[in-house]
C-alpha cells in the first residue's frame, strides 16, 4: 500500500442552494478534513441526512459541478481537484455505483452496459468482448452477458453496476448505499463481489452504508458523519469505542446475522375465535404478463387476527408484495378468496378498500405530490371524506409526532429522503384505517427514523390496528412482530405466532430509537 | 412488457442492418400516411405482421402493440364519422349526426392506419437492439448524443409505464378516485364535467410521476457521465460494427423497387 493519500479533503464544506425563494442554503458538508490511502476500504456511516450521499457525490465530481450549490475548501481525488474537472474526466479514476440499480443500468443488455464506458474512452472494439467476459467473471456473473439488466435480481443488478464502474480500471470505487434495496442474500453477493475484486487488484473503496454488518466485516476504516461533520474516523474498533455515540445517533450497530424468529404453530396466524381481520382461502395469483408462468402466489391459506403485528418475510420475488397487494385490491386473485376487515376484496376497487387498508409504500416518491407537507398528510383523509376539522386535528397531531411542524408549509418533494419517508408514512397514518401495510419501513433509514415509524405503528397496533409489515430486517421483525408469515416461491413456508420467550433472548439486538410515545389520539379511532 | 421494447432474437429481421430497417419503417410510414385506401392499408398491416411473425416475434408482443393502440383506434373510428361530415351517400341522418358511406370508409382507413403506422415503427423497435439502433442512427449522420437520447428514451418507456402504475396504485391506496365514481356520487351527470373531473383526478398521479421521473433522469445522467460520456478529446469507439451483407443489399433493393412501384401505381391508377 502506498503511503500518499489518494483522496484528500481540505476544509471541505458544501451548501445546497435553497429550493424555494424564501429558503436558506442548506449546509450538507461542514469543514471536512480527511485523507484516504490507496487500496483501503472506507465505510461512511451516519444517520439519515448526515451527508453520506453528498460526500459520495463530492468524491465523484457531481458536486460541485452540475449541482446547484456552493463549495468551500478542496477535494482532491487521484491528484485532481474535483472543482476543476468534470465528472467524465474524473471517471477515469473514479467508478460510481448508486443506490437504485434501475437508474444506473441504462442499456438494454449487460454487455452493452459494460461496453459503454469502454466506448466512451475509445477502447479498441476488438478488445471489448474479452474485457466484458473478464469483468463478468470478476463479479461472479459469468453467463449473464446477453441478459436484460431489469430481468436480474437486485443483487445481480448491483454487481453489473459495479462491473460497469470498474470497466476502465478506475483506482477508486465509490458506492452510495448499494445494498439499501436488496435482501440479505443480495447484500451478501455485493460484499463478496467487492472482496473478490480487492483480492484481484488494488482498488480504493469508499462505501456509504446504513447497514453496518458488511462494513464491520469487510472495511478497513469507518468514517462517522453527523450533520455534515466527521464525528469519528478510525478502524472498525470504532463500532465498539463509539458504541454509545452510534446508538445516540441512531446508527445500526453490527451484529450477527439473525434468522427468522421461532413460531408457535404452523397452522394459521390465529389465536382467537373472532372473525379474522384478514383471511386468504386457497388464493392463487399469476401475473398476466412478464412472469415466468409459475404462480406468484400458490394456494395460500391464512387467517390473521385483529390487532396482530405481522412480519411478512421471504426473499426478493417470494411473493410478499404480491400478497400485500391483494389486501386492498391492487391485485385480484386468479383463484380463491381474500377477505379483509369483513369485506370480500374480489371485485372491489382500490379506492373502496382505502378506508379499510392503509398502504405505506417503500418509495415515498410514489405518493408525494402536494405543494405543502400539511396538504400531503391531509390528502388521504380528504379522499375518504373525513370532515375538515377532524382532518386538521389529525394532521396537527401527526406533524407534531414526527417533528414536521417546521416544514408543514414546505413542499414535501424538496425534503431530504428521511423526511419524505416520514411525510409519506404520516399521510397513510392520517387515514386511520383498521389495517395498515408497511412495505420495508426501515429500509434506507437510520434507527432513529425507523424507530419513529415503528413506534407509531406499534402504538396503532396496541389500539387494535392490524399491521402487516414486509421486511428483510430480522431484528425489527423479532422486536416488533407478534406473528410471522414466511413466503417461499409463492407458498407459505411458515406461519404462526412468534414465541414470546424467544424474544427475550435478544439482548444483543440494538433497540430502535423512536421518540417517546405521545398519546397521538387518545380517543382511539 | 416490463423490460424493453427490443425482443431478443436472431430472426431474419434481427439480422438485417439497422439502416435498412430504418428505410423499411420509413417507407411504410410514408406510404401509410399518403394512402387513403383501406385495402392497401390492410395489405400493409398484413405485410408487417408477416414480417414480424416470420422473424419469430412472439404473439404476446404483437398483442401488446394492439392493446396499447386499441383505445386510440376505437376513439378514432367512433369519432371520425361524427366530426367528418363529408360524403354524398347518406346512410343515417339524425340531427347533427350524418353517417355517409364515405366518412364510414374513411373511419375504417383511419382505424387501419393507426396500427399500420405503429407496426411500421415496431418492425425496427422489436428487432433492433439499443446498441444497433444508436450505431445505425450515428452511421446515418445523427450525432451520438441525439442517438443515445433517442435510444435511452425508448429504453425507459416501459420503466416509466411501470412508474405510472406504481404511482397510480399508491394514490388509489390513499383513496384517490380515478374511476369517476366519486364524481357521479357527488351528483355530476354532465359527461363533459365527468370527463373533466376524471382528468383532474389524475393530477396527483402526473405530478408524482414527474417528480420521480426528474429524480431518475438526474441519476441516469450522473451514471452516464461517471462512465465517461462526454470525455473531452476522445473519439468514441463502438463495440457493434455495421457491415452490409449481400442479404441486406438485396432487401434494400427490394424495398426501393417496392416503393417505386407503389408510388407509380398511385400516380397511374
Amino acid at each position: 500500500m502506498n503511503d500518499a493519500p489518494i483522496i484528500t479533503a481540505n476544509h471541505l464544506s458544501w451548501w445546497y442552494t435553497p429550493q424555494t425563494d424564501e429558503g436558506e442554503p442548506v449546509k450538507a458538508l461542514n469543514e471536512l478534513d480527511f485523507s484516504i490511502l490507496p487500496g483501503s476500504f472506507t465505510g461512511i456511516i451516519g444517520p439519515t441526512g448526515a451527508g453520506k450521499s453528498t460526500l459520495c457525490m463530492a468524491l465523484t465530481g457531481i458536486i460541485p459541478n452540475p449541482d446547484d450549490g456552493t463549495m468551500r475548501g478542496t477535494m482532491t481525488v487521484a491528484g485532481r481537484n474535483t472543482a476543476e474537472c468534470g465528472i467524465a474526466e474524473l471517471s477515469s479514476d473514479v467508478g460510481y455505483v448508486q443506490q437504485d440499480p434501475e437508474s444506473q443500468l441504462f442499456c438494454a443488455s449487460v454487455e452493452d452496459e459494460l461496453a459503454f464506458p469502454m466506448e466512451s474512452r475509445g477502447v479498441d472494439p476488438g478488445r471489448m468482448d474479452e474485457r466484458i467476459d473478464g469483468l463478468l467473471h470478476l463479479v461472479g456473473m459469468d453467463g449473464y452477458r446477453r441478459r436484460v439488466p431489469t430481468s436480474l435480481s437486485g443483487g445481480q443488478m448491483q454487481r453489473v453496476a459495479i462491473a460497469a464502474a470498474l470497466a476502465c480500471h478506475p483506482r477508486i470505487l465509490v458506492l452510495d448505499e448499494p445494498t439499501a434495496a436488496l435482501d440479505p442474500e443480495g447484500t451478501r453477493e455485493v460484499f463478496q463481489a467487492l472482496d473478490t475484486i480487492r483480492a484481484a487488484r488494488e482498488l480504493t473503496i469508499v462505501m456509504a452504508q446504513q447497514d453496518t454488518d458488511g462494513l464491520a466485516r469487510y472495511a478497513d476504516h469507518i468514517m462517522l458523519l453527523d450533520s455534515g461533520s466527521i464525528t469519528a474516523f478510525g478502524d472498525t474498533t470504532l463500532f465498539t469505542t463509539h458504541r454509545d455515540k452510534l446508538i445516540e445517533l441512531g446508527v445500526a450497530l453490527p451484529g450477527r446475522e439473525l434468522g427468522p424468529p421461532a413460531i408457535v404453530t404452523d397452522a394459521a396466524v390465529r389465536t382467537g375465535e373472532r372473525q379474522p381481520a384478514i383471511s386468504f382461502e386457497h388464493v392463487t395469483y399469476r401475473y398476466p404478463e412478464g412472469g415466468n408462468g409459475s404462480a406468484a402466489l400458490d394456494d395460500v391459506n391464512l387467517a390473521i387476527d385483529r390487532g396482530a403485528f405481522v412480519g411478512l418475510i421471504g426473499r426478493n420475488g417470494s411473493g410478499k408484495t404480491t400478497l400485500a397487494r391483494h389486501l386492498n385490491g391492487m391485485l385480484q386473485p386468479s383463484a380463491g378468496t381474500v377477505t379483509v376487515d369483513g369485506l370480500h376484496v374480489g371485485g372491489r376497487r382500490v379506492g373502496e378498500m382505502a378506508s379499510h387498508v392503509g398502504y405505506a409504500f417503500q418509495n415515498p416518491d410514489h405518493q408525494i405530490f402536494c405543494s405543502t407537507t400539511r396538504e400531503e398528510i391531509a390528502f388521504g383523509p380528504l379522499c375518504l371524506g373525513v370532515p375538515r376539522e377532524e382532518i386538521s386535528r389529525r394532521v396537527g397531531r401527526l406533524l407534531s409526532r414526527f417533528g414536521l411542524e417546521d416544514i408543514a408549509g414546505q413542499s414535501p418533494a424538496t425534503l431530504g429522503y428521511g423526511q419524505r419517508r416520514l411525510v409519506a408514512f404520516a399521510s397513510v397514518l392520517a387515514m386511520h384505517t383498521p389495517i395498515l401495510v408497511l412495505d420495508e419501513p426501515t429500509a434506507g433509514l437510520d434507527r432513529r427514523l425507523s424507530g419513529m415509524i415503528l413506534d407509531a405503528a406499534s402504538q396503532r397496533c396496541r389500539q387494535g390496528t392490524t399491521i402487516v409489515m414486509i421486511s428483510h430486517d430480522m431484528r425489527t421483525v423479532r422486536q416488533r412482530c407478534t406473528y410471522l408469515i414466511e413466503l417461499e416461491d409463492g407458498h407459505v413456508r411458515a406461519a404462526g405466532r412468534i414465541e414470546p420467550q424467544k424474544n427475550g433472548q435478544l439482548e444483543h439486538v440494538q433497540p430502535e430509537l423512536g421518540l417517546p410515545e405521545p398519546c397521538e389520539y387518545g380517543e382511539g379511532h | 412488457m416490463d423490460a424493453d421494447l427490443y425482443v431478443p432474437g436472431n430472426g431474419w429481421l434481427h439480422r438485417v442492418d439497422p439502416r435498412v430497417k430504418f428505410l423499411i419503417s420509413l417507407v411504410l410510414l410514408v406510404l401509410c400516411l399518403i394512402w387513403r385506401s383501406w385495402p392497401l392499408m390492410l395489405a400493409a398491416l398484413i405485410l408487417e405482421h408477416l414480417m414480424l411473425l416470420t422473424d419469430h416475434i412472439p404473439w404476446k408482443n404483437i398483442a401488446w402493440v394492439w392493446k396499447i393502440l386499441a383505445v386510440i383506434i376505437v376513439l378514432i373510428v367512433v369519432l371520425w364519422p361524427i366530426f367528418d361530415r363529408s360524403g354524398t351517400h347518406v346512410l343515417v341522418g339524425w340531427g347533427w349526426l350524418r353517417l355517409t358511406r364515405e366518412n364510414l370508409l374513411m373511419a375504417a382507413v383511419m382505424g387501419l392506419r393507426i396500427p399500420a403506422l405503429g407496426f411500421a415503427c415496431f418492425l425496427t423497435l422489436f428487432t433492433t437492439s439499443q446498441a444497433k439502433l444508436i450505431r445505425g442512427a450515428v452511421a446515418l449522420g445523427m450525432p451520438y448524443s441525439a442517438g443515445l437520447t433517442l435510444a435511452t428514451a425508448l429504453r425507459y418507456i416501459p420503466v416509466f409505464a411501470r412508474i405510472v402504475t406504481q404511482v397510480r396504485d399508491a394514490q388509489r391506496a390513499r383513496g384517490l378516485d380515478l374511476s369517476g365514481e366519486g364524481a357521479r356520487m357527488r351528483g355530476i351527470r354532465n359527461p363533459f364535467s365527468l370527463m373533466l373531473a376524471r382528468a383532474r383526478a389524475w393530477v396527483p398521479v402526473i405530478v408524482a410521476v414527474l417528480i420521480r421521473a426528474y429524480r431518475m433522469s438526474r441519476s441516469v445522467g450522473w451514471a452516464m457521465e461517471s462512465r465517461g460520456l462526454g470525455l473531452p478529446g476522445v473519439k468514441r469507439s463502438y463495440r457493434v460494427r455495421l457491415a452490409m451483407r449481400p442479404a441486406d443489399w438485396a432487401i434494400l433493393v427490394a424495398t426501393i423497387v417496392f416503393t417505386v412501384l407503389a408510388i407509380a401505381a398511385m400516380v397511374l391508377l
